[in-house]
């Protein structure tokens, strides 16, 4: 097993020094399809807890102190908010799916950034979620209930198989499975080699071949993962420019811009339009997000 | 459509989902609209669409939106309020007993499906009934079972 030291070499090599001991806060999400931000901000205050807004996210914020666990709170349940991480907020801030528009949410379960999406179109237009997970996908049946979506069908299937009757879609989140990264999972550095990584690539491709299709001519893709291994994310981003053709938009936010140069290869300057989210820089877990469009 | 029916004018509402819009997955109905209906294209995958109104068993069972929706309803719809104990050992699946019902609209009597209310927030509903002798209201459905049904 290659192990701590030897990614953490891997990540100096792409120009990061990482102590491989960076965590995330908690942070949660206001679901505003139930409630306004700061009437849940003072409501949480009013039962003794803190937060602290997160100045990229329309909707996010860090929870500084509480005194009880927020996910057994009634505020909870009545899904009058999410605990959702602030990195994994991001990619649907880029999408920003808007009412009356078609969506496609490729990989969904268990469905965090599906009800983020119901909330930015205000259950107004229409939302397809995927998945190939049955047992995911009753965690996002849940959570759809739990925050009030109405404008989104749900599909247990392989998306690379599912067709929708002519139907293109405006805007589309891939966000792809993943080798994830040491920073929400300890034991990491211990799991994972690089030829993971290639693996996962090639189903990633896959998944972004699919998407192409899926999108209609002046759509936005975003896709996003929670990797910071360039095979899943600037190598398969310059593979769909290489493949498909697609015109990478740039990212406005606190991370990095995607890596130009990859290992000794080096990539489409457009790459840079890319936005990574190094634990180191942003205090959220590794994340990377790229927004295409199809000309 | 007839169970659904049947429980809305049970608890004193007025609502009445358009059956044409109304999809059945397995036990579960939804209201689609227009638009979502023609993203059905697959029926046997489908697992979710549109506004969930409930399950069908051997009575109709609303669900979390559904009740939202109720709550939020003007009207005479039948709802007790309870403090906020009461609402926390109701989320943890108990039955409230008339003692701690601090007011209510609507009817209490026996056999009638009342909203419980903890100050603007619905959390469930449940059914009058006796117990010993003492009225209370049977626990049918609490925002809690969302923490339950993820063990």
């Amino acid at each position: 097993m290659p192990g701590k030291r030897f990614f953490l070499d891997r990540y100096m090599e792409l120009g990061h020094e990482l102590s491989g001991d960076e965590g995330t806060r908690t942070s949660l999400r206001v679901n505003t399809l139930r409630i306004g931000r700061e009437e849940l901000v003072k409501r949480l205050e009013g039962l003794g807890v803190t937060l602290s807004k997160v100045d990229y996210l329309r909707d996010g914020y860090v929870v500084e102190e509480s005194r009880f666990s927020l996910g057994a709170s009634f505020e909870y349940l009545l899904g009058l908010f999410n605990i959702q991480e602030a990195a994994s907020q991001f990619p649907v801030e880029v999408l920003a799916p808007a009412p009356g528009e078609t969506v496609l949410d490729m990989c969904a379960a268990p469905g965090m950034k599906t009800t983020q999406m119901a909330a930015h179109m205000g259950n107004r237009g229409a939302i397809v979620a995927v998945d190939v997970s049955r047992k995911r996908l009753y965690a996002l049946e849940n959570t759809l209930e739990r925050c009030g979506v109405e404008n989104c069908v749900a599909y247990h299937a392989d998306i690379n198989e599912l067709e929708f009757g002519g139907t293109l879609f405006d805007k589309i989140l891939l966000d792809a499975p993943c080798s994830g990264n040491y920073v929400v999972d300890r034991a990491w550095f211990s799991k994972r080699r690089p030829r993971d990584f290639d693996r996962n690539a090639e189903r990633q491709r896959r998944l972004m071949g699919t998407a192409w299709r899926h999108l209609r001519e002046g759509g936005t893709l975003v896709y996003t993962t929670c990797s910071l291994e360039p095979e899943e994310d600037e190598l398969n981003v310059q593979w769909l420019i290489d493949n498909h053709g697609a015109k990478l938009v740039k990212i406005e936010g606190p991370g990095s811009p995607g890596l130009t140069e990859v290992l000794g290869e080096n990539l489409d300057g457009a790459l840079g339009r890319c936005m990574r989210y190094w634990p180191d820089e942003t205090g959220t877990q590794g994340f990377f997000v790229a927004e295409a469009v199809k000309r | 459509m007839r169970m659904i029916t049947e429980f809305l004018r049970g608890i004193g509402s007025s609502y009445t989902p358009d059956e044409e819009g109304v999809v059945k997955i397995n036990n579960k109905r939804f209201l689609v609209d227009e638009k979502l209906r023609m993203l059905i294209v697959q029926k046997d995958s489908l697992v979710y669409a549109g506004r969930f109104l409930g399950k069908d068993k051997r009575d109709f069972h609303p669900s979390s939106i559904l009740l939202t929706k109720l709550g939020a309803e003007k009207g005479f719809l039948n709802r007790i309020h309870v403090d906020r104990r009461t609402a926390w050992l109701f989320v943890c699946g108990r039955d409230i007993f008339e003692e701690n019902i601090l007011s209510h609209e609507g009817s209490l009597e026996e056999e009638a499906f009342s909203l419980v209310m903890f100050e603007e927030d619905c959390l469930g509903y449940g059914r009058v009934e006796r117990f010993e002798g003492k009225k209370i209201l049977k626990n049918l459905f609490d925002i809690g079972d969302f923490l339950r049904r993820e063990r």
